[in-house]
């Protein structure tokens, strides 16, 4: 039986086997149906993120969450919201501004589309990261769909709750290989009353060093943005507040010979956009994301640019300052030059502690070189959870960095 | 009882001063915080690394004998409750500081060392651990990890699993593992999220890499008196709808005022319906701007009293009453229940005026101690257990707050943890399939059911004859594990 024969799914395009269920009961059946038929399934919001995905191989069915749109509750005086998975972050942010709240996030592609259940599967974060943390910071529950077609509601719908095991940790960054979700319970933030931009002209150490400075002040900076030989400090709180931090930090740079400038928030606006570009590649390009302390930030760089210069490849590259976290991209160069660059790069950062994934590579890129680097701690458990949630094996096949 | 073959094989791993078998001295850890239950265990070890750890939890594995860990034993849920012929595994030697690296605003500590230690060590670096559990100055941070700690002042700054990024984790065949890292990402699930609050149920922690958190450059507090609850709770709804996310905001009823007062003098209003401690934090100039506020919002909140805490005595003074709260209670009772469920924050009025309705109609006195900023209360349930049957009835009232939490929308807990004290609470949260989901995620990490078994999920010994929705495990279904 084909999926179109199984009278599944009111929104299905029998071409391309994809299915977009309107509620938890259809996701059920369509999981239901792939366990019985051994159909491999996989997992689609907005097709934002595929190309970090160059292992999955083909599926029987897709299972789109195109149709799971709605903003279920919203509890302005509770500051939680529960939406389902196929809600844009750029909608949610829309429907939250109205009442002086957002989501706290700036994930990648949050301004091309990106979902809510792409961003809690990617278990993304951005800029915003160094004051309000990462999506799993603020998933406060989850419904999801195992591998096997079992429910699961983790969580609650109250900010603070150790009632069972956190299982929506487990669903952040899983990539769609345990789970479909369905609807997430969100921790909202107030929207700040004021904003502040400031930015200085500085080298890679200067960045670095200064941004340790931010984060050992007690000015709270909400990102720390590095990149085109700039940093950047945003500051949001009251009008007042804003204004004197600003110049706390203005005094503590100039302790240290720096000098900072106040920008517009417009004119900020086209740097930020340059920011977010660093995460969009052609399929001539890779783009790496490495993850370490922030005090490395500036040797990090400096041995990206030595391996660049030696492979001969041209390349960009920022950083969330104060969070530890690099991106660099791989602008020209071909496979195998990525290939190497990608090796020599991870060996230094794992000799630094850190880790470094490809997030999106090359065309071809993932038969060179293992997109995520070497198995981590705990990957037998990681196995056995595997077996656990989705015994067949169905829900997208490679989808957890080609390991499986 | 312990196999003699088994004992003797630890005694041979750990030498006999690691060791304690007499009943006598076995009978110190039948209980953690929560003497309502005691089991005598059937062994104490006191591994002093983590490689005897493994090896003492490999034995376990190989013996099929359960294990449960054990901090300070300060958990109110009864976590820790040793399993009968099991080991208790006590990580109170393991305390040593490994790491501080201020710059990155990382520290490496052992289990055993103690919360408020982490934040001491780091002080002089404007440094401190955010999460503040009441128990901080005796609880350890390997308990914090098992129950995912809170404390007063986790609204705004989050619990253990915001500040815990890498463990070492001993899993349940004794095998040792490095889950997460030092840095943000890392790839794969994320177990050390699992990890942190399953209880001690997956594995046994033997490292931590915290994150360290700045000093606020400055801090204000106030205590502020309503005519009741309800209105304190209108005060609490005006000042997050202003969008302040306060470093903390409490609130105790007139009967727990009361207590505070009597034993601690910390200067609560003894004739206030209800009392309200607001502290906001951060910046200078946003402190000071939102401590206007919140004033402001408490005045046309009808408070009867405002008092600005002047000095960081007359601010350690007003924690101290708070934090002090649970124990306080024994000068007007001479036992309680302490009860810990969560609330969405605007059902605060409701769920008061049915608690009060409830005590009421049992004749049992209820006072009321939150978190009022997320929904978090500890109503304390009093009784006299000299008289017949008030025992009995201050549980039932204890257990129908919880019921009344989760109709309410909220949590049958937000932060003493499941353990043994509400594993049977557990169906009123979650369902079966939920509940079955869990047991097979555990399973994953313990297939032979031995790390901390009993807790967190209902079974028929713990529930009584109509177990609610329990079900075999998967390895009782395949004849692999037996549950008693």
């Amino acid at each position: 039986m084909t999926i179109s024969e199984s009278g599944i799914g009111s929104e299905l395009d029998s071409n391309q086997n994809r299915v977009s269920p309107q509620n938890l009961d259809e996701v059920v059946e369509v999981i239901a149906f792939a366990n019985r038929g051994n159909k491999t399934l996989s997992i689609q919001g907005n097709a934002t993120k595929t190309r970090y995905q160059p292992y999955v191989t083909k599926t029987d069915i897709t299972l789109s969450s195109s149709s799971l749109d709605k903003l279920i509750s919203h509890n302005p005086s509770d500051m939680t919201a529960t939406i389902q998975s196929g809600v844009s972050i750029a909608q949610i942010q829309k429907s939250l501004y109205q009442f002086g709240q957002w989501l706290a996030i700036d994930p990648p592609m949050w301004d091309r589309g990106a979902t809510l259940g792409g961003v809690v599967a990617a278990g993304h974060a951005g800029p915003s990261r160094v004051k309000f943390g990462s999506i799993k910071d603020l998933v406060i529950g989850m419904t999801a769909v195992l591998g096997d077609g079992r429910v699961i509601r983790c969580g609650g719908n109250v900010i603070k709750n150790v009632a069972g095991y956190d299982l929506s940790k487990i669903f952040c960054g899983s990539w769609g290989t345990l789970a479909f979700i369905v609807d997430v319970t969100l921790r909202l933030h107030p929207l700040a009353e004021s904003k502040r931009i400031l930015k200085a002209k500085l080298s890679w150490e200067q960045a670095q060093n200064f941004a340790l400075s931010l984060i050992a002040s007690p000015f709270d900076p909400t990102a720390i943005e590095i990149g085109f030989d700039h940093i950047w400090i945003v500051l949001e709180g009251s009008s007042i507040g804003t204004s004197q931090r600003a110049n706390a930090i203005a005094q503590m740079a100039s302790n240290s010979n720096i000098e900072i400038q106040n920008v517009e928030i417009s004119q900020a606006q086209a740097v930020f956009d340059k920011f977010s570009q660093i995460r969009i590649a052609t399929e001539e390009q890779s783009i790496l994301k490495a993850s370490i302390l922030p005090s490395q930030l500036a040797k990090a760089v400096e041995e990206l640019d030595n391996l660049a210069n030696k492979i001969a490849i041209d390349y960009q590259v920022v950083s969330h300052g104060g969070s530890g976290i690099v991106l660099a991209k791989l602008s020209s160069g071909d496979l195998h030059s990525h290939g190497e660059l990608v090796k020599k790069w991870r060996d230094y950062l794992q000799g630094l502690g850190g880790t470094m994934i490809v997030e999106q590579g090359q065309n071809g890129l993932q038969e060179l070189v293992s997109y995520w680097g070497n198995p981590p701690g705990g990957f037998k458990v990681m196995q056995r959870i595997k077996e656990e949630f989705d015994p067949k094996t169905i829900l997208t096949p490679g989808g957890f960095g080609g390991w499986w | 009882m312990i196999p003699l073959d088994f004992y003797n094989h630890i005694i041979s791993l750990l030498g006999s001063d690691l060791v304690l078998s007499s009943p006598a001295e076995l009978s110190v850890y039948e209980s953690d915080g929560l003497t309502g239950y005691h089991q005598i265990p059937g062994l104490v070890v006191f591994p002093l690394e983590t490689s005897q750890v493994s090896q003492v939890v490999k034995a376990c594995s190989d013996f099929g004998i359960p294990f449960v860990a054990r901090g300070a034993g300060t958990g109110l849920s009864g976590g820790a409750l040793p399993s009968p012929d099991g080991v208790l595994i006590v990580l109170s030697k393991m305390r040593k500081i490994l790491e501080i690296d201020p710059i990155n605003q990382r520290m490496v500590v052992e289990p055993g060392v103690t919360n408020i230690e982490i934040s001491k060590a780091v002080s002089k670096y404007n440094l401190y651990y955010a999460p503040d559990p009441s128990s901080q100055i005796v609880c350890t941070i390997g308990g914090n990890v098992a129950e995912n700690s809170g404390g007063a002042h986790c609204l705004k700054y989050g619990f253990t699993t915001h500040h815990v990024l890498g463990l070492e984790v001993v899993f349940p065949d004794g095998s040792i593992e490095q889950i997460g890292s030092s840095t943000l990402d890392f790839p794969g699930y994320d177990l050390r999220g699992a990890i942190i609050g399953s209880e001690g149920t997956l594995g046994i922690v033997t490292k931590i890499v915290v994150k360290l958190t700045r000093i606020p450059e400055s801090v204000a507090t106030l205590v502020a008196d309503f005519e009741s609850p309800e209105q304190a709770g209108e005060a609490v709804t005006g000042i997050i709808g202003a969008g302040i996310i306060p470093a903390a905001v409490e609130m105790l009823d007139s009967l727990a005022i009361q207590a505070c007062e009597a034993a601690t003098h910390s200067g609560f209003s003894l004739d206030a319906g209800a009392v309200l401690i607001v502290e906001v934090d951060g910046p200078d100039a946003e402190t000071k701007f939102t401590f206007e506020q919140v004033k402001n919002i408490c005045k046309q909140a009808l408070a009867t009293n405002i008092k600005v805490a002047e000095t960081s005595a007359q601010r350690a003074a007003i924690w101290a009453g708070r934090k002090s709260a649970f124990a306080a209670v024994g000068r007007i009772s001479p036992s309680y229940y302490v009860q810990d469920g969560v609330i969405p924050r605007t059902a605060l009025g409701s769920v008061l005026a049915k608690i009060a309705k409830m005590s009421l109609e049992s004749g049992i006195r209820v006072a009321n101690v939150f978190h009022a900023g997320d929904g978090n209360l500890h109503p304390l349930v009093l009784y006299n257990p000299s008289i017949e049957f008030e025992a009995q009835k201050a549980e039932k009232l204890a257990s129908d707050i919880v019921a009344l939490c989760v109709e309410a929308g909220g949590s049958i807990t937000g932060e003493h943890g499941v353990g043994v004290d509400k594993a049977c609470s557990m169906p009123k949260m979650f369902s079966e399939q939920d509940i079955e989901i869990m047991l097979s995620f555990k399973s994953a990490f313990d297939p032979q059911g031995i790390c901390n078994p009993d807790k967190i999920f209902p079974t028929p010994r713990l529930c009584g004859e109509s177990p609610g929705p329990y079900k075999a495990h998967p390895l009782e279904k395949a004849g692999i594990a037996e549950r008693f």
